[in-house]
């Protein structure tokens, strides 16, 4: 594994690291996006330790600050702010699959470093996948008792004094009063119109739920409740840490997370390389095509599967 | 003497080679000493790294036993000479008068060498005797002598902790053999190794063989140099060797020679000046040439015989109005013609030409015209209602020639007037409040305009532009310098002249200019991008002055104007305007900017402050006499007689200015000496800014600075200590106290004279003689700093950004708010971003995002709030604000295997005086500091501080699992870190801020580093205490999930030793546990200090024990960080001014 950093984008004001096997070439590109103000190390060093296991799996990753955070600047670009994270998402993009000649690389992050990497998935041809940890997510009827029993349980704990909420040792200052960057989630209209769009191109979603998102996400069925009108077909996975925090303090919880994950692209990796293998073994159409697109049919039969 | 025997001076080598390559911090009487710096004259600056090239220059000696009597012969004797006149060559080269030195004696027995070195600083007041100078070494080396141990203390700091050069005087002891002699006569680089320690200039002295040579680092001086310096010590030594009663600063240290060659180069050819006054000349050329084309205007033009014809009206009119010769005639005009006809009119007259701008404030044309008291004060009719001054005695032009007409008032007066006769008066900037005028008489500008014609070569052919203010004395090469030989004087309005696309239009029609480095900075990069160079073909010479000039606008000049002169000028008002010139070369690259050599009539020297002349190399203060030389200033004698002083029998102006010759002559400015400055090319005296700040209403107390503006302009930034009784007529509120104040200097003081920002202080920091301690002002904030690098500040424009700017304006109390700034930067935070919010949605019923405010600058989010109303502005295009180097970082891995990952923000200084290393926490608390940290190095950055900042090994973006996490490591880490931003940085001094634990492992290991100063934020004073608040932190914490699975969650573990996040090893626990900070980091850091943040009373109390003393102290900010506070573990903490604080510290003096 070795790491290299590195700065791009027009003002060369990101700043990233690529993790990388250090005995091959990658087979695959990973972008992982900063998530809130967290640089790109990520909560208790998550995107650092995810990434150096995925480059076992292959796959090379850059980590990058979104402008403003970390070590990045911020672009001068006269934009909106979803704007310019879409325009610094692709220079990532760019800066990875040129540097290292990947033609396919895959998006993720958590929470809104998530719903950036998806709404950059959506107007990038290149990306093939993408990692979702804790995005949005939307309350069904299914969520709604299962609430009500884990609210019971909580007071439950908390009357038997086996649980405490976090509480400060001293009353909240207006600064922690004011919890300004507090997130909103992407809305479900957005999300179901990008997800469709996923799916048209066949791009791997990979979501990952943890029991931080309890308010809003409390079990596996709920994914595909949550879009219903959608038929998600395989394309579509879930990993569901109902015990993990949305940001993970032990190390243990984090590496459930990254095993899940790196299990998941290596599927992705896999997957890719085939299609690439497809293409360059697709016949030229020619009168003797119906006999050749035959056995190209019968690789895409073996390929079926989970 | 106790000797060493020849066999053993290799042990001595040895021994000296050991000691080599540390300088040493000795103790002497029980405290530390380092060695000051010295402004040694070095020709190349030292290169980090680089190996020495040391070579020997023999010096000639003298022979102690002719000299000394037995009784006083001692082994101190000897050596104590040539130290003394060593210690005054030092002094007398960098004008400071105590020289510190390193004294070292190298002596012992047979078996084992023994070195003694001590720092003794030597003391040069101005009334010392060569007697005083030798009895101070002389007892050093009886000091050194009665050592019987060294006592070395050695810390391998290298060249860091000076800034400048050090010296040093070795002794060697080498009893009878004459190896050592041949030694020193040829230089063995042996002995030179042996001798060499660390010093850049070394004194060798050999007592027994008499020898006495100086030993150098032949990368950072040129043979020349210490060829001049041997000669100057040898003209230096006889004195010393005499024991002469002298006064040392009195000692002459030029030979004849080198006096006749400064001549040579700083006397400008005297030729004396013929034909007549200025105005003779010009009426010469009327005569001649009648039809040719004196003036243009706005396309059109006077010709020489019509100017001269109404310039001799007015001449007359002046003459009917008895104005005594010499007298002032004040002339208040915009440009036109007028500013010609007047001028020449009044010089005809004999009076004397004072130009004032109708653009000043009332009051201070007030007070120009009480100071000058004109007999009549000429005007245009539209300016007439703005002066104040008696009817009858003020007239517009046009008046003056319809009253005066007819044959006899069109032929030239021939007033006959010595050359002593006062000609003009120009006004500048005064430090006492008010200006002051520089009165010149008729030779002194008839020498300004025939020098300049002459050196340049002005004629008949030549159109030049006016494009100084009427009221600057160099507009006067402008509009005269032309007229006597024929040439045209092209006048330009001031709009015209700011207008980049109309001025290089403009450009392409002259065939010479001068204008000053900022406008012409505009004018460049507009001509740049826009034309074609051919239009400039005509242009045969450009020059530039009145400020510095940087070299790549010089080159740019070339660039653009390719068949064109290149000149730089110097000069003041006080020695009409041409004082030396340089011209630029073509064919080599332009590595300094000199201003060159004197013009013709001119002398110049470069003084020490006891008015020796000083030869190349050795900075002093310049100072010109000749013709240009002006009378003085108007009313104020002792000014006059303290700036213009006779010396050797010639009458010198004492320019304030700081610069050195080089070796071939040429004249290079360093600087000032005193509070004046140059705004965009403009002398302003911080005293009048001051004068006019201390009577704005509601001030008690003000002082104003010049700030660099990283944009390399300057900019005036004035501290206000404000009343504090509110009075019935001051507000409460400070903002509008300041602009009140800011509207009454706009009354008082030219545009260019008003702050541009201002800070208002509590008091004014005195040092210890209760004087105003300049460098312990704050800096202002970076976001005014910012705001002001930019080149200009994009102002609101549409009525939504303009509602937002003004609630910025109230919340964060900045001064100017551009579309680029963003709310946090600007010094917000999160409760004002709440009510920011809200006050938007009051004002405007648009409810903005949290995230928007953090991230976005304000002119996108007027933008998404005119989307919301609907108010979407069609012309908004992308539009790229000029980023300033303070934003941009550079990101690496650096220390052995790579593995620590590292962001430095450099300094556009090739060799910055500081550089900072910021030791940040371990775990979630550097993720929380982040933000305060990252503006701690762009603040630093803005201010021309390089800085460092890194993660630990297994922490942030280092390399390391996280895993076997180790204190020791860390320390290790801080090492690394610190040789590389010595490396990066190349600066002089390593400061260190510290923050949490960062601040517990730097104490550890702050005695190897050599730092000039620690600042610590909110240290971990004790190790195990932070452990197990550790401890206890993350127990809550785990108990605060078990909700998310009663039986999962309570069985999960942290691993072994995992604290929030970082895993220690066994060690490395035990490690920690056994940290807490150390004392010696108050005696090893030359400063230290701490911010601490409502830190519990135990950690106080350990901070308590470092000090407070004059080198360590602490503040305390009201603001509650949280560190072992549960529920802001994942909140960034805000920045309320803690890094402008760690900012201030880091950068203030002692």
């Amino acid at each position: 594994m070795k790491e290299s950093c590195c700065q791009f984008g027009p003002q060369r004001q990101l700043a990233g690291i690529i993790t990388e096997p250090s005995e091959r070439a990658a087979r695959l590109g990973f972008v992982l996006v900063s998530a809130g103000i967290t640089p790109k190390h990520g909560p208790f060093r998550l995107y650092a330790e995810l990434a150096r296991r995925l480059a076992e799996e292959d796959i090379a990753t850059l980590r990058f600050d979104l402008g403003g955070i970390g070590d990045s600047a911020q672009s001068s670009v006269q934009a909106p702010l979803k704007q310019r994270t879409e325009l610094e998402i692709r220079a990532a993009v760019d800066y990875l699959a040129e540097q290292r000649g990947l033609d396919a690389v895959a998006l993720g992050g958590l929470c809104s470093g998530a719903e950036d990497a998806f709404r950059g998935a959506a107007v990038d041809d290149r990306v093939r996948a993408v990692v979702l940890i804790d995005p949005f997510a939307y309350r069904t009827p299914g969520w709604a008792w299962r609430h009500a029993l884990y609210r019971l349980g909580r007071r439950t704990l908390r009357a038997l004094g086996l649980y405490s909420p976090p509480i400060a040792s001293k009353p909240p200052s207006d600064e922690q009063r004011a919890k300004l960057v507090a997130y909103k989630y992407m809305d479900r209209a957005e999300s179901t119109r990008i997800l469709e769009a996923l799916l048209r191109r066949r791009v791997s979603a990979h979501f990952v739920y943890t029991g931080g998102m309890r308010d809003l996400f409390n079990h596996e069925r709920q994914l595909h409740a949550m879009f219903g009108g959608l038929e998600l077909g395989s394309s579509v996975t879930l990993d569901y840490f109902p015990h993990l925090d949305h940001t993970q303090l032990l190390a243990d919880d984090r590496h459930a997370l990254t095993e899940a994950i790196a299990r998941r692209l290596s599927e992705t990796v896999r997957i890719e390389a085939r299609t690439r293998a497809n293409r360059e073994t697709a016949p030229p159409q020619g009168p003797s095509s119906a006999f050749r697109s035959a056995s190209a049919g019968s690789v895409r039969g073996s390929r079926s599967g989970p | 003497m106790p000797r060493i025997r020849g066999a053993a001076w290799g042990a001595t080598a040895r021994t000296l080679l050991a000691y080599g390559s540390a300088q040493m911090f000795l103790n002497v009487n029980g405290g530390t000493q380092a060695t000051a710096a010295l402004e040694l004259p070095f020709d190349h600056y030292p290169t980090p790294g680089q190996q020495r090239r040391l070579k020997s220059h023999v010096l000639p000696s003298y022979d102690p036993l002719n000299d000394a009597t037995p009784s006083t012969a001692s082994e101190a004797e000897w050596p104590a000479v040539p130290s003394a006149a060593f210690a005054v060559l030092l002094a007398r080269y960098t004008a400071q008068p105590t020289i510190s030195l390193q004294f070292s004696r190298a002596r012992g027995s047979l078996h084992h060498a023994v070195t003694v070195t001590r720092a003794h600083s030597v003391d040069l007041g101005r009334a010392a005797t060569v007697g005083d100078v030798v009895g101070q070494t002389r007892s050093i080396f009886v000091a050194l002598e009665d050592a019987s141990e060294p006592e070395l203390t050695a810390s391998a700091s290298g060249r860091d902790s000076a800034a400048g050069g050090t010296a040093a005087v070795i002794c060697v002891d080498s009893g009878e053999s004459a190896e050592l002699a041949r030694a020193v006569e040829s230089g063995s680089p042996a002995l030179l190794e042996a001798a060499g320690t660390d010093a850049d200039l070394l004194l060798l002295v050999a007592p027994r063989e008499a020898k006495i040579a100086l030993i150098y680092d032949a990368h950072l001086f040129e043979q020349r140099t210490i060829e001049r310096l041997a000669r100057h010590f040898a003209a230096l030594l006889p004195h010393f060797a005499a024991g002469s009663r002298a006064l040392v600063w009195e000692l002459p240290l030029l030979a004849e020679p080198e006096l006749r060659w400064l001549e040579s180069v700083c006397d400008g050819p005297m030729r004396p000046a013929t034909g007549g006054l200025a105005h003779e000349l010009f009426e010469q050329q009327a005569a001649q040439h009648p039809e040719a084309i004196a003036v243009r205007f706005l396309g059109q033009h006077l010709s020489y015989g019509e100017l001269n014809r109404r310039a001799n009206r007015l001449a007359h009119f002046l003459a009917q109005q008895a104005i005594a010769p010499g007298r002032p005639v004040v002339v208040c005009v915009e440009p036109g013609f007028e500013i010609v006809i007047a001028l020449l009119g009044i010089l005809k007259a004999g009076a004397a030409y004072v130009p004032l701008d109708p653009s000043y404030p009332a009051a201070r044309m007030r007070a120009i015209l009480d100071d000058t008291k004109p007999g009549l004060v000429i005007t245009q009719r539209h300016l007439k209602a703005a002066l104040d001054f008696a009817e009858n005695r003020l007239l517009s032009l046009e008046d003056v020639e319809t009253e005066l007409a007819g044959e006899d008032a069109e032929q030239n007066p021939g007033t006959v007037m010595p050359p002593e006769q006062t000609a003009y008066i120009y006004y500048t900037s005064g430090t006492t409040g008010t200006p002051k005028g520089v009165a010149g008489n008729q030779r002194n500008l008839l020498h300004y305009v025939k020098s300049a014609e002459r050196r340049y070569g002005l004629s008949r052919g030549d159109t030049m532009p006016a494009i100084a203010r009427f009221s600057f004395s160099i507009s006067m090469f402008e509009l005269l310098s032309p007229l006597v030989v024929g040439g045209t004087s092209l006048i330009l309005e001031r709009a015209h002249i700011l207008d980049p696309a109309r001025m290089s239009r403009t450009l392409g029609e002259v065939t010479v200019f001068h204008a000053g480095p900022s406008l012409l900075k505009g004018l460049i990069a507009y001509i740049r991008r826009h034309r074609d160079y051919s239009a400039f073909a005509g242009v045969r010479h450009a020059s530039s002055g009145g400020d510095m000039v940087p070299a790549e606008l010089l080159e740019a000049l070339q660039e653009i104007f390719a068949n064109a002169e290149v000149f730089v000028i110097y000069g003041c008002s006080e020695i009409a305007c041409m004082g030396a010139t340089y011209p630029v070369p073509r064919d080599e690259r332009i590595a300094k900017t000199y201003v060159g050599r004197p013009f013709e009539n001119v002398i110049l020297r470069v003084l020490d402050a006891a008015n020796n002349a000083l030869p190349p190399g050795v900075v002093g203060e310049i100072v010109f006499a000749g013709d240009g030389i002006t009378l003085g200033y108007l009313n104020r004698p002792e000014l006059t007689a303290e700036k213009f002083v006779t010396l050797g029998g010639r009458r010198f102006y004492r320019t304030g200015d700081r610069g050195r010759l080089s070796d071939d002559g040429w004249l290079e400015i360093l600087g000032r000496s005193d509070f004046q400055t140059k705004i965009r090319g403009m002398r302003v005296e911080l005293g009048e800014v001051e004068h006019a700040l201390r009577r704005a209403p509601g001030v008690r107390d003000a002082v104003t600075v010049a700030r660099d503006a990283p944009d390399q302009e300057k900019m005036l930034v004035a501290y206000v200590v404000l009343e504090r009784e509110n009075s019935d007529d001051s507000p409460a509120d400070p903002e509008t106290r300041l602009a009140a104040i800011r509207r009454h200097l706009v009354e008082q003081l030219p545009e260019y004279m008003i702050p541009a920002r201002y800070v208002e202080l509590d008091a004014l920091p005195l040092n210890h003689n209760l004087k105003v301690d300049r460098r312990a002002l704050p800096e202002p904030s970076d976001a005014d700093l910012r705001a002001a690098s930019r080149a200009s500040v994009r102002v609101p424009e549409t009525a939504t950004a303009r509602t937002l700017a003004a609630i910025w304006h109230k919340l964060l109390r900045v001064e100017q708010v551009g579309l680029d700034d963003n709310f946090f930067e600007l010094g917000g935070h999160s409760l004002l971003a709440v009510r920011f919010s809200l006050e938007v949605e009051e004002a405007l019923g648009v409810r903005l995002e949290g995230m928007d405010i953090l991230r976005e600058p304000l002119s996108v989010l007027a933008a998404i709030c005119e989307a919301e109303l609907g108010l979407q502005n069609p012309a908004s295009t992308a539009h790229t604000s000029a980023r300033s180097p303070a934003d941009l970082a550079e990101i690496f891995h650096f220390g052995s295997g790579n593995s620590l990952y590292g962001v430095f923000r450099g300094s556009a200084l090739k060799r910055p005086a500081q550089a900072v290393l910021i030791c940040g926490p371990v775990g979630q608390e550097q993720v929380r500091a982040r933000f305060v940290l990252s503006r701690l190095g762009r603040q630093l950055a803005a201010a021309g501080v390089p800085s460092l900042s890194f993660d630990y090994f297994g922490c942030g973006d280092s390399l390391g699992d996280g895993s076997n996490a180790d204190p020791n490591r860390w320390q290790t880490d801080i090492r690394e870190a610190y040789d590389e931003l010595r490396r990066r940085s190349n600066a002089t001094r390593i400061a260190a801020v510290g923050v949490r634990l960062g601040a517990l492992l730097l104490s550890q290991i702050a005695s190897d580093l050599a730092l000039a100063k620690v600042v610590l934020w909110d240290p971990i004073c004790d190790g195990a205490r932070y452990r197990a608040e550790l401890g206890e932190l993350q127990r809550a914490y785990l108990r605060s999930l078990v909700h998310l699975g009663f039986w999962r969650r309570s069985r999960a573990r942290a691993r072994e030793n995992e604290l929030l996040g970082v895993r220690y090893s066994d060690a490395g626990v035990r490690k920690l546990k056994g940290l807490s900070i150390s004392p010696l980091l108050a005696e090893r850091a030359a400063e230290l200090r701490w911010l601490t943040t409502r830190a519990r009373a135990p950690d106080t109390a350990a901070l308590g024990r470092l000090g407070p003393n004059s080198r360590c102290r602490g503040e305390a900010l009201d603001f509650d960080c949280g560190w072992r506070d549960l529920s802001c573990l994942e909140d960034v903490i805000p920045d309320v001014s803690i890094s402008s604080t760690l900012a201030r510290m880091v950068r203030e003096g002692p």
